[in-house]
């Protein structure tokens, strides 16, 4: 009987812990999305750019090594069409950026995946913190998480996520401070400018990538259900590897090719150019193995121009 | 499996179910074969050791207790005192001792004969069996009380494997002493509502201690301890700060969810620290830091070894703190810089003993607060200090640390004072304080670290849980929901974050 009374209490204590853990989740203070600066925030910009842009665009899918990694203007400019460049986040998860474009693409429009290796391995395809993130702080944003496996990455993420929107209540109370990851630092397309010709606060980290786990074909499933869906709208889509910093690469080298081999085998996404072809020494980037700096953006931007001058 | 696990929770559960379903005759059986499976689940095959060493002692705590003659009963003891050190040795030590043997040797062959330095051939490459260093020290302690005859020998080889093994205490202790625990097994325990629920919020304070405060600190202090050649002064000195507290909160925070455990299921083990950051000398702050373990050296190795040297007078008492704490040193690891911290509280220890008078008079010329406070800062910095050498990855980054102690400080408070713009901007003159994390992040920490702080002072005026369970419904449940969101907030939840002291 009085096991019983425990339990019971113990079952109202945890009652009482998720309904204050949902409470902080969904009304934790936070600024307007308009106003909000967090870097995160950046992402209604870009669902901005794709809903008042119409095609044909040149659609630009990935995380932050395709923010920070992109001259969009210069691609305009040589190619004639406008570009959105929609990368911001690997932690969104490959499947949620692909769902996140897919109302929007319309006929003409060009989607161009340059996502980072991670996405193809372990579970980082259904998200990690920063889909947490983005699901507390921008409702907008919810429409877009499609599968229950998202839905676990939020809830298991979620006291990051409402740590994060702590941190950033009371950073802006105590401190002011500038950083290159930053909502303001976008420009019109979507490309990150806020890293251009400075050095990283805290030093670069060229760390082996973090693929974690075996092979997830799901992605590459999701990737071929986009095309389907794409060429359904009349749209084209393409796939070029991530540029990446040598040391990384080479570490990484034996998944990266298996990655290709399978892409080759499976992916029914025409592929611009091979995996080994951006591969950059560390001076070419900024804080990490994948963000490119002013001067890798450059080169980048002018290969990326070249291949897909070669199929449009 | 992990005290702050999933799998761990389950188990706890199960055996306290199970615990409070059987009858008294029965429960002894549950919690041997449940502390069994719980050491299984690291190494299972070294299992066979803590069994081996509890059969030996326990043949040994019969036959002392019935040898006819002292001289039989001293033979079975240092027999005994040979296996279990021998075990530990071999484990422990063994590489450590022939390593630097070899090193010797090869800097006589180098730098005398003019010859080659040659290998250690005698690696063990063997991982050391989990809590050995706890185990072999229970039964040691049991053989000897028997021959002291304070202990009654146990006749249940069960309820003295039980005792040995018992899971909440069997990786880290505490050092739990046979008459202490013993006789709990013969009690009965039935099922006590306070108890249990006393015991919850004990594991629950453990694990606040443990995921939100030692291992975010271990965040700041292992990025300093890990490369110290890219750190100086004022580095060194926040890590050396943050880390004394990161190891308090890890291990009391272990032993919190050990004692809570053992609550749960009725039992009671014993205190392990109390209020360690408050002691004015450091013969204080060792009667209440890891006590279990401290008052087993002053039993078993102090006491002795004063008494085998009384003749020398005051000398005899030097000699037995420096030979106490070389081997408390050395018990913390098979590596010289445990002996050298081990070997700093044998000096200042033997420093504070020497001096006792002289310091008994320039005390009583301060007035009370500041002599007070004057001892609890200065007892808290050499600690602190000594733990450099009990952090760092080997002695020669201990000894760059040290020698690096202050370096550079004068300019990074130019700099401070030199820096532009109101409160706030310009943070990154203070990153050699907020070691490489936000500064969000570091005043947090240092948040939690006063947080703590000001619990410990409410409950040094009485247990807080008997405090709490006096307010009003609301209020005690307010904090129990706030402790439990405040841990899952800010809790690092990485399962590869280890006890340190289960590395002993």
């Amino acid at each position: 009987m009085i096991m019983t009374k425990l339990f019971l209490k113990i079952g109202l204590l945890v009652f009482l812990v998720a309904t204050i853990w949902l409470l902080l989740f969904l009304f934790f203070p936070k600024p307007a999305p308009a106003q909000d600066s967090v870097y995160e925030a950046a992402i209604l910009d870009k669902h901005r750019l794709l809903k008042t842009s119409s095609p044909p665009r040149l659609i630009f899918i990935g995380g932050s090594g395709l923010a920070f990694g992109l001259d969009s203007p210069l691609i305009e400019k040589e190619m004639g069409v406008r570009v959105v460049n929609m990368g911001l986040h690997g932690g969104f998860g490959l499947r949620y950026v692909l769902s996140e474009v897919r109302p929007f693409i319309g006929k003409g429009d060009v989607v161009i995946v340059i996502t980072d290796y991670e996405q193809f391995f372990g579970s980082t395809f259904d998200g990690g913190a920063e889909l947490a993130v983005i699901a507390m702080r921008f409702p907008e944003c919810r429409q877009y998480i499609t599968s229950w496996k998202q839905y676990v990455t939020i809830i298991k993420n979620s006291p990051y996520a409402i740590r994060a929107s702590l941190y950033n209540f009371l950073s802006h109370q105590l401190f002011s401070t500038s950083f290159a990851y930053c909502r303001f630092a976008f420009n019109a397309n979507g490309d990150s400018l806020g890293h251009l010709n400075k050095e990283p606060p805290g030093g670069a980290a060229f760390n082996p990538l973090m693929i974690n786990g075996h092979f997830n074909p799901e992605a590459v499933a999701a990737l071929n259900d986009l095309a389907g869906y794409v060429h359904k709208r009349g749209a084209r889509i393409f796939l070029i590897y991530t540029a990446l910093e040598e040391k990384t690469y080479r570490a990484d080298e034996k998944e990266i090719n298996l990655l290709a081999r399978i892409f080759k085998k499976e992916l029914k996404v025409p592929i611009l150019g091979g995996p080994s072809e951006d591969i950059f020494t560390e001076d070419y980037f900024y804080d990490l193995p994948s963000h490119l700096n002013a001067r890798g953006r450059e080169i980048r931007t002018q290969r990326v121009i070249t291949r897909l001058k070669s199929v449009l | 499996m992990n005290f702050l696990s999933l799998p761990y929770a389950f188990f706890l559960l199960s055996v306290f179910l199970l615990f409070y379903a059987l009858p008294h005759r029965h429960q002894w059986k549950l919690l041997l074969t449940s502390s069994i499976f719980f050491y299984m689940t690291y190494i299972p095959q070294y299992i066979c050791i803590p069994i081996f060493i509890g059969i030996v002692s326990y043949g040994a705590g019969l036959l002392i207790e019935r040898s006819q003659r002292p001289v039989w009963g001293k033979t079975i003891l240092i027999m005994n005192l040979a296996t279990n050190i021998g075990i530990l040795a071999v484990f422990k030590y063994v590489n450590f001792m022939t390593g630097s043997f070899f090193k010797v040797i090869n800097f006589i062959q180098i730098h005398s004969l003019h010859a080659k330095a040659v290998d250690n051939p005698l690696v063990l490459n063997w991982l050391v069996p989990l809590g050995i260093s706890y185990i072999t020290f229970q039964a040691i302690g049991y053989t000897i009380e028997i021959y002291r005859g304070n202990q009654r020998a146990e006749k249940h080889m069960g309820l003295f494997l039980t005792y040995l093994m018992f899971f909440p205490k069997l990786l880290s202790g505490p050092i739990e002493r046979a008459h202490n625990f013993l006789p709990q097994l013969y009690e009965e325990h039935p099922f006590d509502y306070e108890r249990v629920t006393n015991g919850l919020k004990l594991i629950a304070w453990g694990a606040f201690k443990k995921i939100v405060i030692a291992d975010r600190l271990a965040s700041f202090v292992s990025v300093v301890y890990d490369k110290p050649g890219n750190y100086q002064g004022i580095s060194f000195i926040v890590a050396a700060v943050f880390f004394t507290f990161q190891l308090y909160c890890d291990f009391s925070g272990y032993t919190d969810i050990a004692i809570g455990s053992a609550n749960v299921l009725g039992f009671q083990l014993m205190k392990n620290f109390n209020f360690p950051f408050i002691s004015r000398s450091m013969a204080e702050f060792w009667r209440r830091w890891h006590i279990s373990l401290s008052t087993w050296f002053f039993e078993y190795v102090y006491n002795p070894v004063v008494i085998a040297t009384r003749d020398w007078v005051q000398w005899a008492v030097v000699y037995a703190i420096v030979v106490t704490f070389f081997i408390l040193g050395l018990w913390h690891g098979a590596s010289w810089k445990f002996v050298i911290f081990g070997l700093l509280q044998g000096m200042i220890l033997s420093i504070e003993f020497l001096t006792k008078r002289p310091r008994k008079i320039i005390s009583s010329k301060l007035p009370g607060r500041v002599n007070h406070g004057l001892g609890v800062v200065l007892t808290f910095v050499f600690f602190s200090f000594t733990l450099i050498f009990f952090r760092a990855r080997n002695l020669s980054d201990a000894w760059y640390i040290v020698s690096h102690l202050f370096a550079g400080i004068p300019d990074f408070f130019i700099t401070v004072i030199h820096r532009q713009g109101p409160l706030g901007t310009n943070m990154e003159v203070f990153q050699p304080v907020f070691l490489g994390n936000r500064a969000i992040e570091f005043c947090v920490t240092v948040m939690l670290i006063i947080f703590l702080m000001a619990v410990e002072a409410v409950q040094r005026r009485g247990d807080i849980r008997i405090r709490l369970s006096q307010q009003p419904a609301w209020v005690r449940w307010g904090c129990y929901c706030a402790l439990i969101v405040f841990i899952l907030i800010f809790g690092y939840f990485d399962i590869s974050q280890q006890f340190i002291y289960f590395k002993f």
